[in-house]
């Protein structure tokens, strides 16, 4: 009986303002209410609402046989109360079935695990609250920012009392191999289910419509077959985001038609089918920050946002806190890639600026001018 | 004497100015350009107005119209040779500048004064006696100077004629120009069999502006040539200093006033940098005149033309260089900073920034933009580094052996494949 755990992950960043090097100590209007207003509509109407409107149907029709995990960011859940009402109230419905497990993230999509496990544990413990309070599901399961883990990772999230954890399969333990689900080494009561990465990219690809039958004709075993994906989309105009919307239409029904097949939420999952244990005493450091941040830009940026942890906290502003915090939004960092034909595009992400140069110039820019508001120097003036 | 195989082509190119005696980037271009084609197995007779010093060592034969018929034989690479034509055109040898040079020529009562078409008139006769006593295959010209002579060495024997646009009136004016220059460049467009322009940039005003068929324009982006000694310059700086650099002729074209403007936006709230003014021309006078009144004068430096080994010198000091044209066909000068491994702030309005992907682009009026750039730079360390090593990797496609594989392509068009 092959299982299918099938995860979507929705978030959306604010939009940055371009912000100039003269508006240093002047200006701290850092985000663009009406440019990040345009793009949370384009990403409901596009994308968010049907896709939304497409689990729910599958819920209904099929009675309970169809599950699905979700994780909504934080920074999306705060847009969607200003401005989206309607696609929050989907996620309640979606909620209300019992069909749709919520998984707890990192509140702003952040890789704050990457640099300081106290400032991870708050945003961890700040989206379960809000989660809770939203969805009246207290979370099992975590996901961390683009499935990235390594023992730490696991260590934290477990004396949070989670019991599931999803991974991506480029941080797999040691000894899972490529397993779809492992107990953790050193770790037993944590069960981590692995993405299958080639199929799930396939969800976002040209071919997810066909993906239903592909899989069908693959397995027949006792298989857990994890997909994940990122849907950080600007619309249904995007490739990635129109895609997923097919396999919805399609592959779920094709599967279920299989007496045999069904869909599981993490926690099901994990409680069914823990895997074979990862072997332990052999370290899983993980790939490190390395592995995200391949250019002097995003490791200058990241050095400079997380270094300021401290005199944000000291400063005891909870307004610049929270500044801090949405500037802590993977997207930025990933819009200054500067490798490869599509630069400063990481999985679709349309791009706000014209180049990844100018995408870290703008966000340099705030961070000095923050950094000078939180009590820190900012060498502009001098 | 080359044997000659099947594809390779014997190029009849006319020019103006060819190393070591050159003005500014054509001639540099025309250099790397020539050398790639005869390394390609192709012969190519260069000619040129004039050659002072009467140096001629070279990988073309260099042949001037007043003494075509005496190819110098001596040290000269297989396949190259080079003519100058004696004639009063003689100054573009020298003169520094390509901008300066043309006011000059044009000027009344100038030297040449209005002397310079009938002096183009006898380079076209020249070139005529050359295209009837060397063998060629296609005729290659460059800019608008040549146009006469290409017509009558096409005229004279029957080849092909290509045209190659570096630079249009328009570029060089900043307006409409010089009605005689422009009307030069319309024949040359209309009559070539074919023309090569340095950028979509310059094609798009090919097409748009001379109402050429686009289907008759290729673009060949030139490249740049490593020099042996960049970066082995002690250069002596204070630490902490930082220098930025506009480097090119001082003219309205290269739009100096935008850096100014700009260098005074920076100075304001980082006082310590040190701007650099190189070059020469007409508005230079007005910049140093501007310069005074913004109060700059501690900060900003003027050092006159530079050549050769003092524009190396002169990069390596450089922390950022800065090219604000107005409208460049393509734009050499940044390839040869990021060569030089000095950041790079361009406009858009030149042909270069079509293919730079790893340089920071401004609007060429938007002086607040450029500053706030010029700024970035100098604060932030890594994006200075960044620029130079992604730049790095991104000047290694600009090679002339690509070039010379897209020209080999429009000689094959237009000699119908022989």
């Amino acid at each position: 009986m092959p299982f299918i755990v099938l995860h979507l992950d929705f978030h959306l960043p604010l939009r940055l303002r371009a912000y100039g090097f003269f508006d240093i100590g002047l200006s701290q209007d850092y985000f663009d209410g009406g440019a990040s207003r345009a793009a949370l509509e384009r990403f409901a109407e596009g994308f968010a609402l049907p896709a939304c409107e497409r689990l729910l149907t599958l819920t209904r029709r099929h009675r309970g046989r169809f599950r699905v995990s979700l994780s909504v960011s934080g920074m999306l859940l705060e847009q969607m109360e200003k401005g989206q009402k309607p696609l929050l109230e989907s996620f309640r419905r979606l909620a209300d079935t019992g069909c749709a497990e919520f998984v707890c993230g990192v509140s702003h999509h952040s890789l704050a695990s990457l640099f300081s496990e106290t400032e991870f544990r708050r945003q961890v413990a700040l989206h379960r609250r809000m989660i809770r309070a939203r969805f009246g599901q207290t979370p099992r399961t975590f996901r961390n920012t683009a499935g990235i883990c390594d023992e730490g990772v696991a260590r934290t999230v477990r004396s949070m009392s989670f019991q599931t954890i999803l991974v991506e399969d480029a941080f797999l333990p040691p000894g899972c191999k490529t397993e779809a689900s492992c107990r953790l080494p050193g770790n037993r009561a944590l069960t981590a289910l692995i993405r299958h990465g080639r199929f799930s990219g396939e969800l976002t690809g040209p071919g997810a419509e066909a993906l239903g039958e592909r899989l069908a004709g693959e397995y027949g075993g006792n298989e857990i077959i994890c997909l994940a994906a990122d849907c950080p989309w600007s619309g249904g105009d995007d490739p990635g985001a129109s895609s997923l919307l097919r396999f919805l239409a399609t592959a779920p029904g094709r599967l279920l038609k299989e007496r045999n097949w069904r869909f599981l939420t993490p926690s099901e999952a994990a409680a069914g089918h823990r895997g074979a244990e990862g072997r332990a005493g052999r370290s899983w450091t993980g790939p490190g920050p390395a592995s995200r941040l391949e250019n002097h830009l995003q490791r200058d940026a990241a050095n400079t946002l997380y270094a300021m942890e401290g005199q944000v906290l000291g400063a005891g502003s909870r307004r610049l806190l929270g500044t801090w915090r949405a500037l802590q939004a993977s997207d930025y960092l990933d819009f200054l890639s500067t490798k490869g034909p599509s630069e400063g595009a990481r999985g679709g992400v349309s791009r706000p600026f014209a180049s990844p140069y100018d995408a870290y110039i703008h966000y340099m820019n705030i961070l000095r001018d923050l950094s000078a508001r939180t009590g820190g120097t900012s060498g502009v003036r001098p | 004497m080359r044997v000659l195989g099947a594809g390779v082509m014997r190029i009849l190119m006319f020019g103006w100015e060819f190393p070591p005696a050159i003005s500014g980037g054509l001639g540099t271009a025309c250099f790397g350009m020539t050398r790639a084609l005869v390394q390609r197995g192709h012969g190519i007779t260069f000619v040129v107005p004039a050659l002072p010093g009467g140096d001629r060592t070279s990988h073309v034969s260099l042949v001037a119209a007043s003494d075509f018929a005496a190819p110098a034989e001596e040290g000269l690479p297989a396949g190259l040779s080079v003519s100058p034509v004696e004639s009063p055109l003689r100054p573009y040898m020298t003169q520094a500048d390509y901008g300066i040079l043309r006011e000059s020529l044009l000027a009344s009562p100038g030297p040449y004064g209005s002397d310079l078409f009938a002096e183009l008139e006898r380079y076209a006769a020249a070139a005529g006696r050359i295209a009837r006593s060397v063998p060629f295959d296609v005729i290659h010209a460059h800019d608008w100077l040549s146009v006469p002579a290409a017509l009558r060495a096409r005229r004279a024997a029957g080849r092909p004629f290509v045209f190659h646009v570096h630079a249009l009136e328009a570029d060089r004016s900043g307006g409409s120009g010089d009605a005689r220059i422009v009307a030069l460049e319309r024949q040359g467009l209309l009559e070539a069999d074919h023309v090569i322009a340095v950028s979509r940039f310059t094609s798009r005003m090919i097409v748009e502006r001379y109402g050429i068929d686009p289907g008759k324009v290729s673009v060949v982006y030139n490249a740049v040539l490593r020099g042996g000694a960049v970066g082995a310059y002690g250069v002596s700086k204070r630490p902490g200093e930082k220098i930025v650099l506009f480097l090119g002729r001082i003219t309205h074209q290269k739009g100096p006033g935008v850096f100014v403007e700009a260098a005074a936006k920076v100075l304001a709230v980082l006082p310590g940098v040190t701007f650099v003014m190189a070059g020469s021309g007409d508005l230079m006078p007005q910049m140093i005149e501007r310069v005074a009144e913004l109060g700059l004068g501690s900060r900003f430096l003027f050092t006159g033309f530079l050549r050769g080994e003092e524009v190396e010198r002169m990069f390596a000091a450089s922390d950022l260089y800065v090219m604000p044209s107005v409208s460049e066909p393509f734009g050499i000068a940044p390839l040869e900073a990021m060569l030089a491994d000095v950041p790079v702030i361009l406009s858009r309005q030149s042909g270069v920034a079509e293919v730079l992907r790893h340089v920071l682009k401004v609007d060429a009026s938007d002086v607040d933009d450029l500053a706030q750039k010029i700024c970035a730079v100098l604060a932030y360390e890594a994006l200075a580094r960044e620029l130079v090593e992604r730049g790095r990797e991104e000047l290694a496609a600009f090679t002339w052996e690509r070039a010379a594989g897209q020209i080999e392509d429009v000689y094959r068009k237009v000699t119908g494949g022989q």
